[in-house]
């Protein structure tokens, strides 16, 4: 598996990437907010759109 | 006078004024003095650069001064501890092994760092002009925190430089990876759930940053005197007094705590490969006080950039020419180039003695340093800190199917960008050498040394007509 994994802001659609690691614990800990670097919005990883190759 | 940041700056203002640039109009931290410096590096500058007149985390302005890219030269490196730049890496070695002095406790009151004490809420990191420096930083990074930690066990100190992002104005998420001792440390008061006392040092002669890059592990105070060429002067702290001490002549100490078992999202940020490290899990550190001079300056490193592969250099190559000669007494040389981000590759100069040797070499410096990907071996004739030079040796010299030394499967640095799979890579050593008598090789040209003797007498040119030329 990669080592990272690209998203986009559900909120300001830009893309970024979090580490693999991150994206795995958040699938499994639903809690976790990610933060989406450019416009700072605070959102669930079930509500992001993930880039899984 | 001792040794600071500031004794520094005059040094360099003194004996090389070309690197040094003062910047006076108003400039924001956001953004805005990373892009000053990408410009200047644009135009192939890299002075360190002082900028008067900033603005703060809030946008508000004049805050304190900052200054930046302190080691995006080697020769700025070599005058920080007496070299040249052909001989860093050697003198390095030399005081780090040889000429280390243990630091010395002075009074509180002849402490410039303590001329300032913020507690509580008066300590706020956002009064401080932190940079933010790339687009998809997640905010603003603390660059140039060497972050002392302590050994709960035996007391040693380590030192580390770490990315911290300044999150709330009492909060900074840290990231640390478990190779390093800063982790190691943290593991052994997180298993008593207790938190780490960390104190950020920011801003001091740069001789202090290169002698806490020192790879011997336990010495990094003691390597610090060595490089500064006297004890490095220290004082009691405000969170944990005689208990934890920092250095009384820094700029700025934030004084902080690293709670147990607890993470928060972090990154991503442009780390020093000049790739951003994504989003993960770091951890928290609260501010606990921030002591600082009545003008402090914040020092910055230049995420990313030279300024932050240079830092590591000197410390590197030591610690590779240490090794290196181990095996091979006749190495008379190493570098870790920029363009290898400092870390990754290494030109190694070797006077050789039989054919077999530069191999052992490659295999050495490719296990002395996880991070270390790709070496030359080149001979004695070659000016390693020359580029073209190295690759004009490779061109030359190299052979793919004999000279070529590949290990698969071994453990790389997190950050690199090429490595797909956890910590994964392979490695590989050039051999540049020419083969050893009796076997023959071509002769390298020559000029006439009379001819040139004679051309350089004649005057044909001057000097200053030679610089101005392409």
């Amino acid at each position: 598996m990669k080592k990272e994994v690209f998203l986009n802001c559900p909120k300001c659609a830009k893309e970024y990437y979090v580490m693999t690691e991150l994206y795995l614990e958040q699938a499994r800990d639903p809690q976790i907010k990610l933060i989406c670097p450019y416009c700072h919005h605070e959102f669930y990883g079930k509500d992001a759109k993930f880039k899984e190759d | 006078m001792s040794k600071d940041l500031r004794s520094f700056i005059d040094q360099i203002k003194r004996e090389a004024p070309e690197h040094f640039l003062e910047v006076k109009k108003e400039i924001d931290c956001r953004h805005e003095i990373p892009a000053f410096l990408q410009h200047l590096e644009d135009n192939g500058k890299y002075p360190m650069v002082l900028f008067e007149n900033v603005k703060n985390v809030k946008g508000r302005a004049p805050s304190l001064r900052v200054i930046s890219n302190v080691s995006a030269a080697r020769e700025r490196l070599a005058i920080a501890i007496g070299s040249t730049v052909e001989n860093v890496a050697m003198d390095y070695a030399h005081r780090e092994q040889f000429n280390t002095k243990e630091p010395i406790i002075i009074d509180k009151k002849n402490a410039p760092v303590k001329e300032i004490i913020l507690k509580g809420k008066e300590a706020d990191l956002n009064e401080l002009p932190i940079i933010t420096h790339h687009e998809m930083d997640i905010g603003p990074y603390i660059s140039a925190g060497d972050a002392w930690t302590k050994d709960p066990e035996t007391g040693v100190v380590n030192c580390a430089l770490i990315r911290m992002w300044a999150k709330e104005p009492q909060k900074l998420v840290v990231y640390f990876i478990d190779v390093r001792h800063t982790y190691h440390y943290y593991r052994k008061y997180a298993e008593k759930n207790e938190p780490m006392p960390m104190a950020v040092v920011i801003g001091h002669h740069a001789a202090f940053y290169m002698g806490a890059q020192t790879k011997i592990f336990g010495a990094e105070l003691k390597a610090i005197g060595g490089m500064l060429g006297e004890p490095l002067e220290l004082v009691p702290s405000e969170t944990w007094g005689d208990k934890f001490y920092v250095p009384a002549r820094a700029e700025i100490v934030i004084e902080t705590e690293v709670l147990p078992n607890k993470v928060e999202i972090e990154a991503p940020f442009g780390e020093y490969t000049g790739y951003y490290g994504g989003q993960r899990l770091s951890y928290v550190a609260v501010v606990k006080s921030i002591t600082r001079r009545k003008d402090a300056i914040f020092q910055d490193i230049f995420a990313g950039h030279r300024d932050h592969f240079l830092i590591d250099g000197p410390a590197l190559e030591a610690n590779v020419l240490a090794k290196l000669r181990e095996v091979a007494p006749m190495v008379k040389n190493v570098y870790f180039p920029p363009s290898g981000t400092s870390r990754f590759h290494a030109y190694i100069q070797l006077k050789k003695t039989n054919d077999w040797e530069p191999k052992n070499i490659i295999a050495t410096a490719l296990a002395a340093d996880y991070r270390i990907k790709h070496v030359w071996v080149v001979d004695e004739d070659v000016n390693i800190f020359n580029e073209n030079e190295v690759l004009w040796a490779m061109a030359t010299r190299f052979q793919g199917d004999e000279d070529l030394v590949m290990i698969r499967n071994m453990m790389g640095g997190v950050a690199d960008p090429s490595i797909s799979e956890g910590l994964r890579t392979a490695k590989v050593g050039f051999d540049c050498t020419q083969p050893t008598p009796p076997k023959s090789f071509e002769r390298r040209v020559k000029i006439s040394s009379e001819a040139l003797d004679k051309v350089r007498k004649m005057g044909y040119v001057t000097e200053d007509e030679i610089k101005k030329l392409v």
